[in-house]
């Protein structure tokens, strides 16, 4: 077996894009991959996957009160209703915000999100200090970090998304929206009120 | 997990202020190892929860053995080529020889090494009058 070396050395900004372009170049003489193959994943993570999807999701179940409540017991399944899953879907939980309770969700170990409905996570998700602060203080990360002031009479819950289990926030509906069409009402759920560090745009 | 300290905590509010962190990849190398991954993972050389592991297992060390780095030493891309490797080198499809030989070529060989720049049109086709 190939051993490699796992302590890491410090590399500069050449010589690491360097060492992709080995990996990328090998792996094409190899016949494992082809250059077209790269490009067309490096299109779909660069420009197609995002959180649209995720909001689509949120504003169903926001007027759809058997859909909430099936995406709530099973969001996978309730996502394939709408044709959404995917590599790191597998097993998606969605967790509700309420008026009594705000969830947060991150990665304590390094970058478990559910991809299908959210995309790839921003670099701050995966970054040392959010990891670390998130679960220690999180009222205070988010207050100081996020300038998000979750009242003190709501409790605040931390989930621990992991490659088996991937979670995510149902934000709660903003006053004002009532009428409003599922296509309206996904504008207003951002990224950040999916992972629980915002809260969805008033109306 | 690390002591969570204030330099901890201004850490994030600096990323997150400053607008960085917002997107997914900082850099074209970020976003190109990242699709390499899927690509091979697509390809069936390796199942992506042990890739999982892998990244897992490198951020682990990583932060083990450098217990007082800043956010500016952490970059999580980093992390995935050194997952990428080990996988690849456990199905026997990577080795550090080879992997450390074709960076340095590369590196030796800027891409427009034989290029040389001109000021003047090189071709004219005269206009005929």
């Amino acid at each position: 077996m190939t051993r490699v070396n796992l302590v890491h050395t410090p590399r500069t900004e050449e010589e690491i894009a360097a060492r992709v372009k080995a990996i990328e170049s090998i792996l094409i003489e190899k016949g494992l991959m082809s250059e077209a193959g790269v490009d067309r994943f490096a299109e779909i993570y660069e420009h197609e996957v995002g959180p649209k999807l995720g909001a689509q999701v949120v504003a169903k179940a926001w007027i759809d009160p058997d859909f909430k409540a099936r995406l709530l017991k099973d969001a996978t399944e309730a996502c394939a209703e709408l044709g959404i899953g995917g590599l790191q879907g597998e097993h998606m939980i969605a967790v509700e915000n309420t008026p009594a309770v705000h969830n947060v969700v991150v990665c304590s170990l390094c970058s478990c999100y559910p991809w299908p409905v959210l995309g790839l996570p921003p670099n701050w998700f995966k970054s040392m200090p959010y990891r670390a602060r998130i679960i220690r203080e999180p009222r205070l990360c988010l207050k100081e970090d996020f300038q998000l002031d979750i009242p003190a009479e709501i409790e605040i819950r931390v989930w621990d998304s992991n490659s088996e289990i991937r979670y995510w926030v149902v934000p709660q509906r903003p006053e004002g929206s009532e009428g409003m069409s599922v296509d309206a009402l996904a504008g207003l759920i951002t990224r950040d009120s999916m992972i629980g560090t915002g809260l969805a745009r008033t109306a | 997990m690390q002591p969570v300290s204030m330099t901890c905590g201004t850490d994030l509010a600096t990323i997150l202020r400053q607008g960085k962190g917002q997107a997914a990849f900082d850099k074209p190398w970020e976003l190109r190892i990242f699709a390499v991954a899927v690509a091979a993972c697509n390809a069936g050389e390796f199942c992506w929860d042990e890739f999982q592991e892998a990244l897992t297992d490198a951020i682990r060390h990583w932060e083990a053995a450098h217990p007082d780095f800043s956010s500016e030493d952490w970059n999580y891309y980093e992390h995935v080529v050194t997952a990428l490797e080990v996988v690849l080198a456990r199905h026997d499809r990577l080795s550090t020889d080879g992997l450390d030989d074709r960076a340095r070529t590369i590196l030796d060989t800027p891409p427009h090494k034989h290029h040389v720049a001109r000021y003047d049109p090189i071709t004219v086709d005269a206009a005929v009058i």
